[in-house]
């Protein structure tokens, strides 16, 4: 077991390496230069300083050596090309957390009433309100987060005025509420059809059988019995929920004006701002594998029988 | 047994329910009661230095003071400097100050701090991209190439605090709106240095003009308030005493409902919206046009058939219905071009404007005597153009006209905006078809729209458009000082552009705002920069209901 | 070790929830057609599914008229007798375009998903099946590519394709050039959800091979001398397509709502040619103004969703008969 999180641990080495190689090389062949935004092409001097003055003017490889000796050595990603006096790190620090709080939201609310469909669901099978909640899960599937947030706005902010259309005021304020139910409508639609699967699953269980048996109330046996076991599935698929939500949430930021790193990630693409295309993906890279490993070693825990087999 | 369950979960939805109800709230900044506060949404500025790209007008304006204003009205007045000479020739420009002027940390402003401005904007170290709007200046190309490197030889010169003297190369008569534009205006170099990269940031900003940058959340919101020592032309107009621009990722696109929630006081409307808010009795009064001195553009490559000949040219401007274009497919949010420059520069000339007529016959006719009747025998011809909302529409919308009028399918091209930028200037060399673009007049002069996309010495070939007669004629115009003379040679020239068509004109940019009714006092510029908000009102006006 | 391997890796397949299915036998293929068509919702949605292709197959016919038709004369009416959808911002006929749309959203998530197969599944069996240091290394592989973020990845891919593909010369590129074209410049997003998405089948796979791999059916085959090839084309391939053919079910919408969102970003199909994608994101900009625009393909789109749904429910339970009865 230790063994296990040793290695995967020491894995992150190799595959940030990786994922930082091919960034760094694809938006490197990707036409399109930093420089002249507003489409008139800069003098040839001025182009060549600004070369120097970031690098861009050396061979490829000795580039990306020096990035990575960079990042190795002071974990320093540079400044953004475009953003004048805006070092890479310090911005994704003072982002992420923004990013992450909405991910967290959006997961809570997903699974609060990703859980609650479920459950509804499965208590009477291929009932209306079974079909019902299936449809609201695919309508959750189904619905683009832009639209989600846009409707929103217009719903709540505009017409109604119950919420402003945007902005970011940390985590306690009313503006955080659009962002979230926008972005966990999707997994909360997932979550909903899983548990409810989950749950029909655990109802035909040989243990579920010995304690109605026994002569547990029916609430009892769903409380203390089934959904304990249905739930651990259901935390796995949220571990990678809040994976997609974070590193998805680039449209609902932009639409809700939200300091995230999504919106600052796409305009990064257009305007070739290498060094944050590329601290972007390697920060949600590290996400992506912290995450996967928190969900296995959560698997591992909650499920006895793995240790065992 | 499972009743009980259902409701049990029902009753759980309800208290989530009611739980998320209870945190709304209604929607509002925080206000101080006793300042008048504007708010306006703004892109996230990339920058607030005057060499670099990707600021607002309006912050900049706001923040820093030029010598002169050149975009409020067609004639440029006063400002920080309170008269001007120039020299009979045209080459020697002595400004002298007005008295008093202060910075926001309230050090003098001289003579010297413009000149020093001026200087760094040259510097090669600085690497500034307006670099060439100060190459008018005597010595100042070869000082930003780095061929000369003494300060001393450069046309500047300061010989007390409150005169500065520059020379320039030749008679540049636009010189002044040059001096108008944001490029020109004045930065702390002592700060620069001392703060580096963070100058910008508040509490480290300081500025010249009549608001200083308080705050600035980035990507939130920015937020001016009076510069205390400011003590120039609009020291007691600034009825505003805390302006805040609402940051957002797409200010042009994303504000309208912002401003429908009341959490801005003006916002710019996209085409989208326009049919909407024209029936909405509330907001059908608060639409504010407001042309902008560019032109969106097609490029044609003059040396490429089937290009090269004119009257495939005239044939592809003829079959263009513009009005539809403008009024229609993009909602009237445009005005039709008449002209290949818009109304606001002098060269704009609808009289002699062959290539601006709609015409289908004449169009088929002319696309005939080239030797395609019908189109037939066209060859393969591709348009290329970024890949952003605006020039889809517009693209798919021609491609059916052309098809329609004239039989021929041209290909459309878009390219990701990055990659149109390289595309372009690959174009140098290359050949091409038909390419999309914009020309925004940055001064309000008819250079901009000439000699700026014709001349072949322009670093830019765009459509190798290369009559004799016609470059000698810009070129002339260009140094011409007498202003009657030189509108009229700008007419001339835009009469062979207008009928030689190797750019064509689809619509005239603008803007439309929408602003409150207790919004008044607000600037239509001449040039490019579109809308000012003076922030000076009548008195007895409130900006926030 | 090898199976606390295999449970620790499977989350991934959780999220489209397979379950480990059964060797599947030829006789049983009758019964899981009768457990399928016992499923009402399943059968319903496959009809649908069914004429919603040959619609879109026999676009020239079945639409009113050709995606690119322009009409200046009828800009953004609203549903009419005449145009039942009504017209979009060049007076195009929108329930044309949907039909078109539903051509370039069907045909790409379909060869998306068959990219995804014909990369995940070879891989998958021959690291389940060769174990050893094959497996080792395949898996490591499959563990670094996990951890590209994939709509990041996917628009960075989108990115350098769109900037590269119009411009490159030579046989290769000019051949996936045309390529491009025929999908409406959607390629690179085939290429990159290939990219990200084979990992997931390939670990299903894997999972799969590494339980029949054991089973008796498979030991008696290698008993009697079956070659390797053998084994993992007649026993073993047969076996594992069933828990793929529900993870396509499942990744069709999912492939057609990352179009979506891509052309939202403006990067997605080139026009004239309509995606459902396309037609949101421009439905949503204008939905203030023309709500219309926005209703008809969100709609027709929820409604493909749900079928695709309940079509993979269907196939599950009729592949897997422990799922029935609920």
């Amino acid at each position: 077991m230790t063994g296990y999180v040793v290695r995967r641990v020491l894995l992150i080495i190799p595959t940030l390496l990786a994922v930082f190689t091919i960034t760094f090389f694809l938006m490197h062949a990707t036409p399109g230069s930093p420089w002249d935004e507003t489409g008139r092409p800069l003098p040839i001097n001025v182009v060549e300083t600004l070369n120097e003055k970031y690098g861009l003017d050396k061979p490829i490889w000795e580039q990306y050596g020096i990035f990575l000796w960079g990042i190795v050595t002071q974990g320093d990603l540079g400044e953004s090309y475009i953003r004048q006096g805006q070092n890479v790190r310090d911005v994704l620090i003072d982002r992420f957390p923004v990013s992450l709080q909405l991910g967290l939201y959006a997961m809570g609310f997903a699974l609060i009433f990703g859980i609650i469909l479920g459950v509804i669901g499965s208590i009477k099978p291929n009932s209306l309100l079974d079909n019902f909640t299936t449809f609201l899960s695919v309508i959750g599937i189904s619905t683009p987060n832009y639209v989600a947030a846009t409707l929103m706005v217009i719903l709540f902010a505009v017409w109604l005025n119950w919420l402003p259309t945007g902005g970011w005021d940390g985590a306690l304020s009313n503006r955080v509420i659009i962002p979230v139910i926008a972005l966990g409508l999707g997994p909360m639609a997932i979550i909903a059809r899983y548990t409810r699967s989950s749950v029909l699953e655990s109802l035909s269980q040989e243990y579920v059988r010995t304690a109605r048996s026994k002569g547990l109330s029916e609430r009892r046996v769903f409380i203390s019995h089934v959904l304990p076991n249905a739930l651990i599935s259901v935390i796995t698929v949220a571990g990678i929920g809040l994976v997609d939500v974070v590193t998805g949430s680039f449209f609902v930021e932009s639409i809700l004006n939200i300091p995230g790193i999504g919106r600052y990630f796409v305009t990064s693409v257009t305007a070739r701002d290498y060094p944050v295309i590329i601290g972007t993906t390697l920060l949600y890279a590290t996400l992506v594998i912290i995450m996967n490993l928190v969900i296995d070693l959560a698997y591992t825990v909650l499920d006895p029988r793995i240790r065992y087999n | 047994m499972k009743n009980t369950l259902s409701r049990y979960s029902a009753l759980m939805l309800v208290v989530l329910f009611s739980l998320v109800l209870m945190t709304l709230a209604p929607a509002s900044f925080a206000q101080d009661d006793d300042l008048v506060v504007f708010r306006q949404p703004a892109n996230e500025p990339d920058s607030l230095d005057p060499a670099q790209g990707g600021f607002g007008y309006q912050e900049m304006f706001s923040l820093y003071e030029p010598l002169v204003d050149a975009y409020s009205s067609a004639e440029v007045t006063p400002l920080a400097a309170e008269s001007w000479e120039v020299s009979d020739d045209g080459t020697v420009y002595t400004f002298t100050l007005r008295e008093g002027l202060q910075w926001s940390d309230g050090e003098p402003v001289t003579a010297e701090d413009y000149r020093q401005s001026f200087l760094r904007q040259l510097n090669p170290a600085t690497a500034s991209y307006s670099v060439e709007e100060f190459y008018p200046i005597l010595n100042g190309q070869a000082f930003s190439t780095g061929e000369i490197t003494d300060p001393e030889l450069v046309g500047l010169s300061a010989p007390d605090d409150l005169t500065l003297i520059i020379e320039l190369v030749e008679p540049t008569p636009f010189f002044l709106s040059y001096l108008g534009n944001s490029n020109y205006l004045p930065v702390r170099v002592d700060l620069i240095e001392e703060y580096g990269d963070q100058w910008m940031e508040a509490g480290n900003h300081v500025g010249n003009g009549p608001y200083m940058l308080t705050q600035w959340d980035h990507d939130q919101l920015m937020v001016f308030e009076k510069n205390p020592f400011y003590t120039g032309i609009w020291q007691d107009n600034r009825f505003v005493d805390r302006i805040e621009f609402v940051l957002m990722a797409d200010a042009w696109n994303q504000a309208v409902p912002a401003f429908e929630a009341g959490e801005v006081d003006a916002a710019i409307a996209p085409a989208s919206e326009l049919p909407r808010l024209l029936d909405d009795p509330e907001y059908a009064d608060m639409i504010n046009p407001v042309p902008i001195a560019g032109s969106v553009i097609l490029i044609m490559d003059t040396d490429n058939a089937p290009t090269d000949n004119v009257l495939v040219r005239q044939a592809l401007s003829l079959a263009i219905d513009r009005e539809v274009l403008a009024n229609s497919v993009l909602r009237g949010a445009f005005a039709p071009a008449v002209s290949l420059s818009p109304p606001q520069l002098a060269s704009h000339n609808p009289d002699e404007a062959f290539g601006y007529q709609y015409d289908p016959e004449l169009a088929a006719s002319l696309l005939a005597e080239a030797g395609y009747p019908g189109g037939e025998g066209f060859p393969e011809f591709e348009v290329t153009y970024w890949s952003v909302d605006r020039a889809q529409l517009v693209m798919q919308a021609l491609q059916a006209m052309w098809s329609s009028t004239l039989g021929i399918d041209v290909i459309l091209n878009p390219l990701e905006p990055g990659a149109m930028r390289d595309w372009r200037i690959s174009r140098n060399e290359q050949s091409y078809n038909m390419q999309y673009g914009l020309n925004w007049a940055g001064i309000q002069d008819a250079s901009q729209f000439h000699n700026a996309l014709f001349d072949p010495d322009n670093s830019l070939k765009r459509s190798r458009f290369d009559d004799a007669d016609y470059v000698e004629l810009i070129r002339t115009a260009l140094v011409e000082i007498d202003p009657v003379a030189r509108a009229e040679m700008y007419q001339q020239a835009e009469a062979i552009i207008n009928e030689q068509v190797p750019i064509i004109s689809l619509f005239y940019e603008g803007q439309t705002w929408l602003t409150r009714p207790y919004v008044e006092n607000f600037v239509e510029t001449t040039t490019s920069v579109g809308l000012i908000f003076r922030y000076a009102q009548p008195p007895g006006l409130q900006i926030n209901e | 070790m090898e199976n606390q391997q295999k449970i620790l890796t499977s989350h991934k397949e959780t999220v489209i929830s397979i379950e480990e299915s059964l060797p599947i036998y030829r006789s049983q293929s009758k019964q899981m057609l009768r457990r399928f068509a016992k499923n009402r919702a399943s059968v319903i949605s496959a009809i649908f599914i069914f004429l919603l292709a040959i619609t879109a197959i026999f676009a020239p016919l079945t639409a009113p008229s050709g995606y690119d038709e322009v009409d200046f004369a009828a800009i953004t009416q609203p549903p009419s007798a005449e145009h039942l959808f009504g017209t979009d911002a060049l007076g195009r006929d929108v329930l044309s375009r949907l039909i078109y749309g539903a051509r370039v959203s069907l045909m790409v998530s379909i060869m998306a998903q068959l990219v995804i197969v014909l990369i995940g599944v070879p891989v998958g069996i021959i690291s389940g099946y060769s174990g050893g240091w094959v497996d080792i290394v395949i898996q490591r592989i499959v563990d670094t590519l996990y951890a590209f973020p994939s709509l990041l990845f996917i628009i960075i891919v989108m990115t350098y394709l769109q900037g590269t593909l119009q411009e490159s010369e030579g046989v290769i590129a000019t051949a996936l050039s045309a390529l491009n074209e025929s999908t409406g410049g959607l390629l690179g997003v085939l290429i990159a959800l290939g990219l990200v998405f084979w990992l997931t089948v390939s670990r299903i796979v894997r999972g799969e091979v590494l339980s029949i791999k054991e089973k008796e059916f498979v030991l008696a085959a290698r008993a009697i001398g079956g070659t390797h090839r053998h084994l993992m084309f007649r026993h073993i391939l047969p076996n594992v397509m069933a828990p793929v053919l529900v993870a396509v079910t499942f990744g069709i919408p999912n492939v057609i709502m990352l179009e979506a969102g891509l052309s939202y970003l403006g990067l997605g199909t080139r026009p004239p040619v309509p995606s459902w994608g396309l037609m949101i994101a421009e439905g949503v900009r204008n939905f203030r103004s023309f709500p219309h625009l926005l209703i008809a393909p969100g709609l027709t789109l929820s409604l493909t969703l749900l079928a695709f749904n309940y079509l993979g429910d269907g196939i599950r339970e009729a592949l897997d008969p422990s799922m029935r009865g609920k």
